[in-house]
């Protein structure tokens, strides 16, 4: 069972990420946000195997959240895999975004393929 | 500097290329369906559709315009289109159709940024806005320096939808 948080304040989004995620043959168990507030209150180092972020979002946005949650690990010893996919696909927002502590970053729309590729990576990685 | 390049993009029909790529790249690949170009359509601020959801954009190049990005269409046809990505129809000009009408709209955007930065303009997208069945859209009045395309989704019921970009000198 793949534990996920999804922050993105698309229902449909969030909808389409986990539909894509058992397309490509995992179990999923959700925690869906709508924001970086949302999203950083379930966070807790190691509870997920994989988060999902959004880049806009109202409030606390994407890289904010990805700082925040990067700073609850510190010195716990874990790290959980950051995967962003979001509209923004300049090269200086996608180094703002890895500075931050994103992992990888895909940008919309993304093929259930894709995505699966892209965890593939990351899990194997963590 | 960079405004004047969305004005060259717009005479020489390079915009609605953008436009009409982004479209077909995101919607395509999205709604798993053929994309068709019908043509250009009109900017839509004398008379915008029923539906229509806007990104506002800034040039982060340091040249200076402001912009938006923009989907409309009739209700159904933007109904259609949600039905496949939700699973399911909304119940007319429900939340599930303006999220998702504000969600593809902010992903085509993000395809236009993206053919924009291949000809020097970097610019930074803000959040979609839906807009119900306004008379008028009051967005800038100079919004002139822009264009849209109408595309048909080969879904059964065809459905068509207007995507546009328009500048001006900020």
């Amino acid at each position: 069972m793949l534990k996920v948080l999804i922050a993105d304040d698309s229902k449909m989004m969030r909808v389409m990420h986990v539909r894509s995620l058992r397309q490509v043959g995992y179990e999923v168990e959700a925690t869906e946000a709508n924001n970086g507030e949302e999203a950083l209150a379930a966070f807790e180092p190691g509870k997920f195997d994989l988060v999902i972020v959004d880049w806009n979002m109202p409030g606390m946005d994407g890289v904010e959240f990805v700082r925040a949650a990067r700073e609850k690990e510190q010195g716990t010893g874990k790290r959980t895999p950051i995967l962003m996919i979001t509209s923004q696909s300049t090269e200086e927002q996608m180094l703002k975004a890895k500075e931050a502590g994103v992992d990888n970053l895909l940008t919309k729309p993304v093929t259930p393929e894709a995505l699966g590729a892209a965890l593939e990576m990351l899990l194997a990685r963590a | 500097m960079s405004h004047a390049i969305v004005q060259e993009l717009t005479t020489s029909g390079r915009l609605v290329e953008f436009i009409g790529q982004a479209a077909r790249e995101a919607l395509e690949l999205l709604c798993g369906a053929e994309v068709t170009v019908l043509g250009e359509a009109e900017l839509p601020w004398a008379h915008p559709p029923v539906g229509i959801a806007l990104v506002t954009v800034v040039d982060t190049s340091g040249g200076g315009f402001q912009a938006v990005v923009w989907l409309g269409g009739e209700l159904e046809a933007l109904a259609s289109v949600a039905e496949v990505l939700l699973g399911e129809r909304p119940d007319g000009e429900d939340e599930m159709l303006q999220d998702a009408v504000r969600e593809l709209t902010n992903i085509l955007a993000g395809q236009i940024q993206r053919h924009l930065a291949s000809v020097g303009l970097q610019m930074g997208l803000g959040l979609p806005v839906y807009v119900s069945g306004a008379k008028s859209l009051n967005v800038g009045a100079s919004l002139a320096s822009g264009a849209a395309v109408r595309v048909q989704v080969g879904l059964p019921d065809q459905p068509t939808l207007d995507v546009g970009f328009a500048a001006k000198e900020s």
